[in-house]
């Protein structure tokens, strides 16, 4: 059993990027029920960090400097579930600029990801299915009645609320008609074309009439395949990657419950049994979204123009390009994140910070000069301690032959630090 | 069919609970041995998969230019007559090809027709992981994975992907291969006064409890990163290539996977993948593209291995998740479709011809080109007559050989 201070670290880690020292004790302060309610009603809180990039300037129909200004949010956000839920969004509901080319759909695909965040799945999936990104993404934007396409017909059945197997090949020629006429105008905005709809009559699973998108949202939401597979892939992405059927039945329950509302799911997930027992715990590799964003802010990082340009520049090294998933399903999460190619960034991004002067002993292990007071600070800080005692050892002897010396980029912080960084324990969350 | 993530969840879960971990001693001696320079055996033989992802149009990529109904079905996508590079009274390629139609006149391109499975799945990620591990069972490894998983030495490098990601093909319990994107970026980073991490990380991965989450995964692919970041930089950085690459990430994971095989690391299976084949939408502005990007990078990798003397081992397998349906969209693309043409290129194959029966524009399968030869008679004369590995062994039973490999 975890005591009410380790959920709540842990709670920060998966419902956030992590939390400094500092942000730590206020959570802490708030009790573990007062943590997830700030996290879950967060409509109130003055965020921060809108302060922050109104002082930087970016350039956002650059596709880097829109990753840069994504980065910094997931570093400096006062509403760390609502930014965790984006990136949630973003892999579920993909959209990926290599094929959209335009940065600007990206952008407001990625706000209204963020702003519908917490709503109600139906109101989701209608927004973006009128989406210019995704119109454009899946060809929904030339689905016309005289000439079908059904790209987007399918990924919405099979990835993108139901699954394969809970529909058949009809279901998804008549999903395709019904969400003709949809399209994008010259000034990027939606528009609806009603001379391309086909407003015949369409079977949908089941259901007869002349359905547009609306009415296939509506019977795909009221399916009870729609909430087990959203539930599984809320579970997957929050708590741990195989779930059974009681671990998300309390999210359907709510689902259904709430109607349709992500929030009631949400707080099912956050307050069950199962997210902080031992399937869940620490037991979540990072994405390198999750892994770069939440080490800067474990460690209280400031972000800069500079270490602001970097985020998203490693995280790509590390596999994961923000704005840009490989495919339709999005990215191949946990353990694929650690190909050798995977790691190796992970390990090196673990040096190049140690070794920087970016981050310094006085924040973090009270200016400590033993070796195991430094690495105890650290391990407490990044692992909640918990790594067995012949890895403690190997720490003490490699950090013991470093310079003394608390200062990086030879000292004995360094060293530490750049090793906890690079443990197989800190790949997990 | 459970997803590539919950089969590594799965499987390495029962790798490290249900096989014994090393003792302290054999761990000791595997973490000297990495360090010792690596002696490294020939593979005369090496295998390079090129995937074509997103499902490529094979239609307009192998033409049946004589057969009127694909200018009927495909008004405006059509490759116009007359352009297509034609191979024989019923067939040519794409314009762009024209290395590949070298081949063919040099004997050393084989087309295998209308390739496929039966109960086809037209969901990218299900067929592709249904060719990737040539099964369709729950907990399914990748084929290659399987292949090479009893060659595993601890010296050469077996296999070599290039991407960010591992393909699925290597994923398999006990088999890690290196994975990266850019050669440049594959190295520890030293510290300042000399300090090596490597030692010292290998030891925290190698002391990881192998009972813990992913044990198997995270101690292997630190040996991994440790083994093959030293020596594929050696030879990188000693590498002269005898051709021009175009400046393509395509080409640059081609001349990677070519300095392996001049190399001599053993090399068996490389794999490279090219991405944006789904033409949902004018196909006929986004295709030519990427068929030329196709052809060129496998011109100079071809180019630079004869110059090295290394092309004699080497054979090429092009393949994509289905084809595309036989009557264009109402967008200038062709949606996802079933049957689709195959590519077997290089010196030991045995070219000029087309293999399995084609496919044939007058008896479809729902709109789709019917699949005749199983993509898995394709896997099964690669590993008998090329690989020589015992096909079964790998596909768990017999399918017809199709007889593409001079060997």
């Amino acid at each position: 059993m975890l005591n009410e201070r380790t959920r709540i670290v842990h709670l920060l880690r998966r419902a956030g990027f992590g939390a400094s020292r500092a942000e730590r004790e206020r959570y802490f302060a708030l009790g573990l029920n007062g943590t997830l309610d700030r996290l879950l009603e967060d409509d109130a809180i003055a965020d921060p960090v809108e302060q922050q990039l109104a002082g930087m300037t970016f350039d956002l129909t650059r596709p880097q400097e829109l990753q840069r200004w994504w980065f910094v949010r997931m570093v400096g956000t006062d509403r760390p579930l609502r930014e965790k839920m984006t990136l949630f969004w973003h892999g579920f509901l993909t959209s990926a600029i290599a094929k959209v080319q335009q940065p600007a759909f990206m952008l407001n695909q990625n706000k209204l990801f963020r702003a519908g965040a917490m709503t109600t799945f139906d109101a989701m999936l209608k927004a973006v299915t009128r989406d210019p990104a995704m119109l454009t993404w899946l060809d929904n934007r030339s689905n016309q009645k005289a000439a079908p396409n059904e790209n987007y017909a399918r990924e919405l059945l099979e990835l993108y609320s139901m699954g394969v197997g809970n529909y058949a090949e009809t279901d998804v020629k008549a999903a395709a008609r019904a969400l003709t006429g949809m399209g994008v105008q010259r000034d990027g905005s939606y528009t609806f074309r009603p001379q391309l709809f086909d407003s015949g009559v369409k079977t949908f699973l089941g259901h007869t009439g002349p359905f547009g998108a609306d009415d296939i949202i509506a019977i795909i939401c009221r399916h009870k395949a729609t909430p087990r597979f959203l539930a599984g892939k809320l579970f997957r992405f929050f708590a741990h990657e195989n779930p059974t059927d009681a671990e998300i039945a309390p999210m359907v329950q709510a689902y259904q419950a709430s109607g349709y509302s992500l929030r009631a799911m949400l707080r099912a997930l956050f307050s069950a049994d199962a997210f902080y027992g031992d399937a869940t715990y620490r037991a979540h590799i990072t994405s390198p979204a999750e892994f770069v964003a939440s080490t800067y802010r474990t460690l209280g990082i400031p972000l800069t123009a500079r270490t602001g340009a970097d985020g998203p520049r490693l995280m790509q090294l590390m596999g994961q390009q923000l704005f840009n998933p490989p495919d339709p399903s999005g990215w191949d999460e946990g353990p694929f994140w650690i190909g050798t190619g995977g790691l190796l960034q992970r390990v090196n991004f673990a040096a190049t910070l140690s070794r920087s002067n970016t981050v310094t002993a006085a924040a973090l292990v009270d200016n400590a000069t033993s070796a195991a007071a430094i690495i105890d600070a650290l391990l407490s800080l990044l692992v909640d301690g918990a790594v067995s005692a012949q890895t403690r050892t190997t720490l003490l002897t490699q950090v013991s032959a470093a310079p003394a010396g608390a200062l990086p980029p030879s000292g004995r912080f360094g060293r530490a630090l750049e090793l906890v960084l690079s443990l197989p324990e800190y790949q997990f969350a | 069919m459970l997803t590539r993530r919950e089969f590594l969840k799965r499987g390495t879960a029962i790798v490290s609970i249900g096989m014994l971990g090393p003792t302290v001693f054999e761990r000791a001696l595997r973490e000297s041995a990495l360090a010792a320079p690596a002696g490294t055996p020939t593979a005369d033989r090496t295998l390079i998969i090129v995937q074509l992802a997103g499902a490529n149009d094979g239609l307009n990529t192998v033409i049946p230019y004589a057969d009127g109904r694909y200018r009927d079905r495909r008004q405006t996508i059509a490759v116009p007559e007359g352009t297509e590079l034609r191979l024989n009274d019923r067939l040519g390629l794409h314009p762009n090809l024209t290395w590949f139609k070298e081949r063919w006149d040099g004997g050393q391109l084989a087309i295998v027709e209308a390739v496929g499975y039966p109960k086809p799945s037209r969901s990218h990620f299900e067929s592709m992981a249904i060719w990737q591990t040539a099964d369709r069972a729950a907990l399914a490894e990748g084929w290659i994975g399987r292949t090479l998983r009893p060659e595993v030495d601890g010296t050469s490098i077996r296999a070599l992907g290039i991407g960010a990601q591992p393909p699925l093909e290597f994923i398999a319990s006990g088999f890690a291969a290196p994975s990266f994107s850019n050669i440049q970026q594959y190295r520890i980073a030293p510290g300042p006064g000399n300090y090596d991490p490597a030692p010292a990380l290998l030891r925290l991965y190698n002391q990881y409890p192998s009972t813990a989450p992913f044990a198997a995964l995270l101690d292997g692919a630190m040996q991994e990163v440790y083994r093959s970041t030293t020596a594929l930089q050696q030879i990188h950085a000693a590498y002269k290539p005898k051709a021009e690459y175009p400046n393509t990430p395509f080409a640059a994971g081609l001349r990677v996977l070519a300095e392996a095989v001049n190399a001599d690391l053993g090399l068996r299976v490389g794999h490279v993948s090219l991405g944006g084949f789904d033409t949902h939408d004018s196909e006929i502005n986004g295709l030519p593209p990427l068929l030329t990007t196709l052809n060129d990078g496998l011109r100079a990798l071809f180019a630079d291995l004869e110059a090295h003397g290394r092309a004699d081992s080497v054979a090429v397998m092009v393949w994509s998740e289905f084809g595309r349906r036989v009557y264009q969209n109402g967008s200038g693309g062709t949606d996802h479709g079933k049957g689709n043409a195959m590519f077997l290129v290089g010196p030991p194959v045995k070219g000029g011809a087309t293999y399995g029966d084609p496919a044939d524009l007058g008896n479809l399968d729902d709109g789709d080109i019917a699949f005749h030869t199983d993509f898995r008679s394709v896997y099964a004369t690669l590993l008998n007559d090329w690989l020589q590995v015992e096909p079964r062994a790998v596909l768990g039973q017999s399918y017809p050989l199709l007889g593409f490999m001079r060997t």
